[in-house]
């Protein structure tokens, strides 16, 4: 018998980010991380800002999503993203930068409506670096030091 | 008799328009392409949305109190109208703004009910006014360039206008896309949701929610209404851009039309004159025989 499947489906207002068969998805929710496996019950759930993890037999694949929702039904998650985006296409380098202004604007004396910007920023860079640290990862094999 | 210096000054008049014509058809055209791949990948997460939102429906029992899913005695509707910032575009910002009217009259001609038309684009916003009706918003008008931000915008305003009492129903009236040819005016409901609790479903899926139904539900309707909008934007820019190409590719051709007229008669014109000249120089070379 052939191995189930999980078919995933990430969109996004700007496009369709991923469509195709998965062995497992680790998605990060308002209440923590949430991992899903073929059969899974039916399941709805708010997504937080955070790393999706795709992972298709010894490939672990990541991804930076910033808010949406998901729905598990028939083994077919669906991703609703306000934005998501794919390691490669993070500018590392500008988002160091924009982290460090964040950094020395915390320092300042702004409003309350400001913070609470330069926060969802903030948690936005954060999730960005993290993502470009580990683009793919291979699972079979552990990098010894 | 028009004189050949006024024909001559028409056909140029009419070439400048037909090249400026030309160069909007081009400009159009270019700019389609571009705003119908945007509307392509929207297309799908609108479709995997509305699936989503109908196994909510169907598996949510109706104890469950939902915001935004009310049905309230109807004393005020809002409508969002999508029209153009420019004309030049054949029908498009007439047809739509008069499918509108159409259907708030409809809606207001016995009952007290209050319209509030948020008008998105200066022609609809023009239309409306003349007409003496209820604008209480007004933005620029759709384009290719709209992002999801300026969605957002509207989709947090009706939202706020829904449970603050300020709008009971609210309608979104917009232009969808079929072929580059074929441009049909949408009327929809976005607030409240549709609930099909009267028609229960055969299997209902048993959801389970994460952290719970109510707060699922209060973070995916407003994406869904920006989601909704944003895609009734795209679908009224492409058109307008279709729009406007089709009307300017006709108009170049009219254009073309008028002037092989017009050349028509410069040249008749002309050989009138020369035969007139031959006549009068044989006439007077006979006379002096």
């Amino acid at each position: 018998m052939a191995v189930k499947k999980l078919r995933l489906r990430i969109a996004t207002p700007e496009s369709v980010k991923f469509d195709d068969d998965t062995d497992m998805v680790i998605m990060r929710c308002i209440t923590g991380d949430m991992g899903i496996l073929p059969n899974h019950q039916p399941i709805s759930a708010i997504l937080d800002f955070g790393v999706l993890r795709i992972i298709t037999g010894e490939l672990e694949k990541r991804m930076a999503v910033f808010g949406g929702i998901a729905q598990v039904v028939d083994n077919v998650v669906t991703i609703l993203a306000n934005d998501a985006q794919w390691p490669e296409d993070i500018d590392i380098a500008f988002v160091q930068s924009e982290r460090a202004r964040m950094e020395r604007r915390s320092q300042e004396d702004l409003d309350d409506l400001e913070i609470q910007r330069d926060q969802v920023l903030m948690r936005r860079t954060l999730v960005q670096i993290e993502v470009s640290s580990y683009p793919i990862l291979s699972r079979t094999e552990p990098e010894e030091p | 008799m028009s004189s050949m210096k006024a024909i001559k000054k028409r056909i140029t008049s009419v070439n400048n328009t037909k090249k400026i014509m030309k160069a909007m058809n081009l400009v159009s055209a270019s700019k389609l392409q571009k705003a119908k791949t945007r509307l392509d990948h929207i297309r799908p997460l609108f479709d995997n949305l509305n699936v989503v939102m109908d196994t909510i429906k169907k598996g949510l029992d109706s104890d469950t109190e939902l915001a935004f899913a009310q049905e309230r005695e109807v004393k005020n509707i809002a409508y969002i109208v999508l029209s153009s910032d420019r004309g030049l575009c054949g029908g498009y910002n007439t047809n739509i703004s008069k499918e509108a009217l159409a259907f708030i009259d409809a809606n207001h001609s016995k009952t007290d009910k209050q319209e509030k038309i948020l008008a998105i684009g200066t022609k609809g916003w023009e239309y409306f006014k003349r007409r003496g009706k209820n604008i209480v918003f007004r933005n620029p008008g759709p384009s290719e360039a709209t992002s999801f931000a300026d969605a957002e915008v509207l989709g947090n305003k009706i939202a706020q206008m829904y449970t603050s009492g300020e709008a009971d129903e609210v309608y979104i009236v917009y232009t969808h896309f079929q072929t580059i040819l074929a441009h049909v005016p949408y009327i929809v409901k976005l607030l409240p949701i549709r609930t099909e609790t009267s028609v229960p479903a055969s299997n209902p899926v048993q959801m389970t929610y994460d952290p719970d139904a109510k707060s699922f539900m209060e973070h995916a309707v407003p994406m869904y209404l920006n989601i909704s909008i944003y895609g009734a934007m795209m679908e009224s820019a492409v058109c307008e851009l279709a729009s406007r190409m089709t009307s300017m590719d006709s108009a170049t051709r009219n254009a073309t039309d008028i002037i092989d007229d017009l050349t028509l008669e410069y040249n008749r014109k002309r050989q009138g004159i020369i035969t007139q000249e031959i006549t009068e120089i044989v006439t007077g070379a006979n006379a002096l025989q």
